[in-house]
């Protein structure tokens, strides 16, 4: 029972954030949705493995939902290889209700973070839009720090390069 | 670099209806990793009994009756052309114990 209370607690104080970031990531609330409900999943099986009072869970939970958003969008990308359905790019098949507090500039934001790689892409937004440190990211995605400050940069050149692009 | 207005980028967070929507869907997701849990179990243990037999019935055919037969045919044959040895008949025994032999070889 106090284990039930400490998922519900863990699952409580995480859920929004980590659905911010994944329907970010993949440009969807409704698979968003549905990968958040996998990382629960896996939160409660990690918590049925008696792990230590000092776990560090958020790093975990991230390190968690970015493999699930990529293993996603790879799917997508074969399934729309194989001809499976019509879908266009991610950054075309974003539902409205994703962007609706912001106009044309959240769109075409949204569209450059569409065009980076995974890699790329989970760094930025985990260090702008998550707020996590650069040694917190560095654990989400077993990488050096440096490799994060270089990833991170080179991210925000390439949407701001793209954005340039896009606008004249 | 950060002049990129990232911030213009916001996402509604999960309503209440949202929330017990993915909350709904956690048993069945639950249920249906530990039935993939239990078939992956119970395939990997019909692979290694089938493996366990392969490798026994392997086994059997190199150490079982064949090898012993020719084992004995070898140590017949090797008998025989000792036996014509000592009688000094050179007729057949040049090639005949040599082709055992080889066969036994390309068998083993």
């Amino acid at each position: 029972m106090v284990a039930q209370a400490t998922v519900d607690e863990l699952a409580a104080r995480h859920s929004n954030e980590l659905f911010g970031y994944l329907v970010r990531f993949v440009g969807n609330r409704a698979v968003a949705e549905d990968l958040l409900g996998d990382v629960l999943v896996k939160m409660m099986e990690q918590h049925q493995k008696s792990v230590d009072a000092g776990f560090a869970w958020r790093p975990w939970l991230y390190r968690v939902a970015t493999n699930q958003a990529i293993s996603h969008l790879r799917k997508e990308k074969i399934r729309q290889w194989v001809g499976l359905d019509g879908l266009d790019v991610v950054a075309d098949e974003c539902d409205a209700s994703v962007h609706i507090d912001a106009g044309q500039s959240s769109q075409r934001i949204q569209r450059a973070i569409a065009r980076l790689s995974p890699k790329l892409k989970s760094t930025l937004m985990l260090s702008v839009y998550q707020g996590l440190s650069y040694k917190e990211i560095a654990e989400v995605e077993h990488i050096e720090v440096g490799t994060v400050k270089s990833r991170l940069n080179e991210a925000k050149r390439l949407v701001k390069s793209w954005l340039e692009e896009s606008h004249g | 670099m950060d002049d990129v207005n990232f911030q213009a980028w916001q996402v509604t967070p999960l309503s209440a209806q949202d929330t017990s929507r993915v909350r709904a869907t956690l048993a069945g997701k639950l249920q249906r990793r530990r039935a993939r849990r239990v078939r992956q179990r119970v395939l990997t243990a019909g692979v290694m009994m089938l493996i366990a037999g392969g490798l026994w019935r392997w086994s059997d055919l190199r150490t079982g009756p064949q090898l012993a037969d020719l084992r004995g045919l070898l140590e017949t044959s090797i008998a025989e052309y000792e036996r014509q040895s000592l009688v000094g008949d050179q007729r057949s025994t040049r090639s005949e114990p040599l082709e055992v032999f080889h066969e036994v070889a390309i068998l083993d």
